[in-house]
């Protein structure tokens, strides 16, 4: 297989090597009232969300409590994710909406987990080098008020 | 000794006369309930119908006893899954290459019973279109009619209890109850032979007056 390392961003290793970042999406007793579950959306960032690089609506409709998901993320740089369930469908975050941090807790915001998926690109671009990922970014949804 | 070892040898040929082969396939339709809990919160989905396939074939100890190897493919009632299409969110498939059987033939009727364990895929087609895995156990009960001396036309019954600890992302966490349960009816062809030399009448028959 070839890496392409140069202009494509990691979504072209991600196609041949698999999302990097898997986790899931739980709605824990701290979700707020009536959240609703069928249409989320999981947010990447690099600057602790001052900007969103990336986001992907995470299709629900079987209403599960436990929704895996994954991501794509540029290796060697640092990076926060977050979550929220899009009640009203309109592709942003409103006040009420369900919420969550990728920040190790189930009970409401602590501070984001920065995290960081190292790689160096092999001498023999027809190999893949040490390609990894993450498993268990988990993201409960345990907030309304705030992100 | 000597009377010790005529018990065993007699018993051995006549188990011997009664061991076998069976093999076979089934064919028809499956349904399904998933379920998932926690925290007070609760998803149910009834799953659509669909086809079931499962090919067997197993060993016959006496004339009661049998186990096989049944691994089986149940497919959603429509016939393709590509990422991004949509479809129904309760349309699931299942399959299994790791599961066993083991039961009993009831003698008179023609009955058969049996219990199981598997190790099995559940998953969604569409939607979140995830997939889960986990250990099953599984109970069945067989109508079987004799089409001749080796084959028979089996109606068949089986639950199973899908006790799901994984999904795509790997391990659920064990907070969040996940299950399903799937129910199975089938029918289809049997065929087995049994080996060894029958048990034969040990007096010699009577000469002269």
């Amino acid at each position: 297989m070839t890496i392409l390392l140069t202009g494509c961003g990691n979504s072209m290793n991600c196609a041949i090597l698999g999302n990097n970042v898997n986790g899931r999406i739980n709605f824990g007793d701290r979700a707020p009232f009536g959240s609703q579950r069928t249409q989320l959306k999981v947010e990447l960032s690099k600057d602790i969300f001052a900007t969103v690089w990336q986001s992907q609506v995470v299709d629900n409709s079987q209403n599960l409590i436990s929704v895996p998901y994954s991501l794509c993320a540029d290796n060697n740089v640092n990076f926060t994710i977050r979550a929220f369930s899009d009640q009203n469908a309109n592709g942003k975050w409103d006040a009420g909406e369900g919420t969550g941090r990728d920040d190790g807790t189930s009970d409401g915001n602590a501070a984001y987990v920065t995290r960081n998926i190292p790689y160096t690109a092999p001498a023999d671009k027809n190999t893949s080098g040490d390609w990894k990922k993450i498993n268990g970014v988990d993201i409960w949804i345990d907030e309304g008020a705030t992100r | 000794m000597i009377a010790l070892l005529l018990l065993l040898f007699s018993a051995g040929t006549a188990e011997a006369g009664n061991f076998g082969i069976t093999t076979g396939l089934d064919l028809g339709i499956w349904k399904s309930t998933f379920t998932q809990q926690a925290f007070g919160l609760k998803t149910a989905i009834s799953g659509q119908p669909g086809y079931a396939f499962s090919p067997n074939f197993g060993f016959l100890f006496g004339p009661y006893v049998f186990v096989e190897y049944a691994p089986y493919l149940y497919t959603s009632s429509t016939p393709t899954r590509s990422a991004g299409a949509t479809g129904a969110s309760n349309e699931v498939d299942a399959f299994s290459l790791v599961a066993f059987n083991g039961g009993l033939i009831v003698p008179v009727v023609p009955v058969e019973v049996y219990s199981g364990i598997a190790y099995g895929n559940y998953g969604f087609k569409y939607g979140s279109n995830n997939d889960y895995s986990g250990y099953l156990l599984k109970a069945g009960i067989t109508y079987r009619l004799g089409l001749g001396a080796s084959t028979n036309l089996k109606l068949k019954f089986e639950c199973q209890r899908h006790f799901i600890t994984q999904d795509d992302s790997g391990l659920i966490p064990a907070s969040i109850n996940t299950a399903a349960n799937l129910y199975v009816l089938t029918i289809g062809f049997n065929f087995s032979k049994r080996f060894g030399r029958q048990p034969v009448d040990s007096v010699a028959p009577r000469t002269g007056g």
